[in-house]
């Protein structure tokens, strides 16, 4: 199946890895105690062992910025499980926005339900429910993996404070902050949490204010998601 | 001629006679009761949207629609007529209350105001404050603690009643 059409203008990630720094740490000491006398020997192994340790600090620090969840395009699902099969059960258009992840990937919400239900979570970075029903969320990703897409919209102004959420909640779904409200309102979501669930004709199947419960959308998606068993 | 070096000021020993110390004391303490009289270190304010939102009662909120600037986190400052700040407090979660006393049968979110509740200390009774939250101004009025000591600022303000009879 052809993947969504979305572009990413995210540069690569820094990637540093602890183990490595530490043994670049390990070498550069020892080199200099190799090759000098005893004493001097000694003093610049201790430098050099204390400018490694300094360049592991900060490469544990950068390293810490570079994982986790970062809400960018490398979190959209991946292909569509193979004999999965949605059913249609809205009438009501979703309105339609694009935007920017936060890694910078361009989307349309017509690219993403047009493969699969999308489950569009409104929040905030300061909302303590919201923070409480990432965990339904998590669950339900389990559950249906690559058979749905959840879309994070928060409306903090601050895309530093929505990392920290994502990062603290373990939310590892994409994410997009609504600039001016636009989406929030077409939505007419007036207050954090809200959920909407999309069906594959890109129709609105249900909107909770408040948020969704497990059993809501758990009753919701079975109801529109047959997942090839595992017996297949 | 040999100079001695002079002891530094704040090395010398500091002696306080009773008969001296007494009168500073009382002075001192006359000041102090003088500068908390009126201040209400024991109140609290409670910030309320009025935003009529469905939620469950009780259940966590930040102020809805237009008044979604008031949330967890955001910051309150209340200043006096004169433009000093008085007060500077970080809201906590908001918490739902009923906005009316109608039965709503078993629905479980009726209709509700966001209830952010904060210790005052420093505001002076009777003083009317002007009150803001992350720079947005929310309402200037006086700062009024009732029986229970809690003093209420309703956003938006509540209208003025004898105004429907003029």
């Amino acid at each position: 199946m052809s993947r969504r059409s979305v572009t990413s203008d995210r540069a690569a990630p820094l990637r540093v890895s602890p183990t490595d720094a530490i043994a670049a740490t390990a070498l550069a000491a020892g080199r200099a105690a190799a090759s000098e006398p005893w004493g001097a020997g000694l003093r610049r192994a201790t430098r050099s062992a204390m400018a490694g340790l300094a360049g592991l600090a900060l490469a544990a620090s950068l390293a810490g910025c570079s994982t986790g969840p970062s809400g960018g395009g490398d979190l959209l699902p991946g292909p569509v499980p193979s004999g999965a099969v949605f059913t249609s059960q809205g009438d009501v258009p979703a309105p339609p926005f694009s935007g920017k992840l936060l890694d910078g990937t361009e989307i349309e919400l017509a690219d993403l339900w047009k493969d699969r239900p999308v489950v569009l979570q409104f929040m905030a970075s300061w909302c303590t429910q919201c923070a409480e029903a990432e965990e339904t969320l998590a669950s339900l990703r389990e559950t249906y993996g690559d058979a749905i897409t959840v879309l994070e919209v928060s409306t903090d102004e601050n895309a530093d404070d929505v990392r920290a959420y994502l990062r603290d909640n373990d939310v590892d779904v994409p994410a997009i902050i609504d600039v001016d409200g636009s989406i929030w309102r077409s939505y007419a979501v007036s207050e954090p949490p809200a959920t909407a669930v999309i069906d594959t004709k890109g129709h609105v199947v249900k909107l909770w204010a408040g948020g969704a419960s497990a059993d809501q959308l758990e009753d919701t998606l079975s109801s529109m998601i047959t997942l090839p068993s595992s017996a297949d | 001629m040999r100079i001695r070096p002079r002891k530094p000021r704040s090395q010398d020993p500091v002696r306080l006679r009773p008969h001296a110390v007494l009168p500073v004391l009382a002075v001192s303490a006359a000041l102090l009761a003088g500068c908390s009289a009126g201040a209400s270190d024991g109140s609290e304010l409670r910030l309320i949207v009025r935003d009529a939102s469905l939620r469950e009662v009780g259940a966590d909120c930040s102020g809805a629609a237009r008044y979604l600037f008031i949330h967890k986190g955001a910051e309150l400052v209340a200043t006096d007529s004169e433009g000093t700040e008085a007060l500077r407090r970080e809201l906590p979660a908001g918490t739902a209350i009923k906005a009316d006393d109608l039965d709503y049968g078993k629905a479980e979110r009726i209709p509700t105001l966001c209830s952010f509740t904060l210790d005052a200390p420093g505001l002076v009774e009777g003083e009317t404050y002007t009150f803001t939250v992350d720079g947005t101004e929310v309402g200037e009025q006086a700062f009024e603690p009732g029986d229970d000591d809690v003093a209420t600022l309703p956003v938006p303000a509540l209208g003025d009643p004898s105004l429907l009879e003029k």
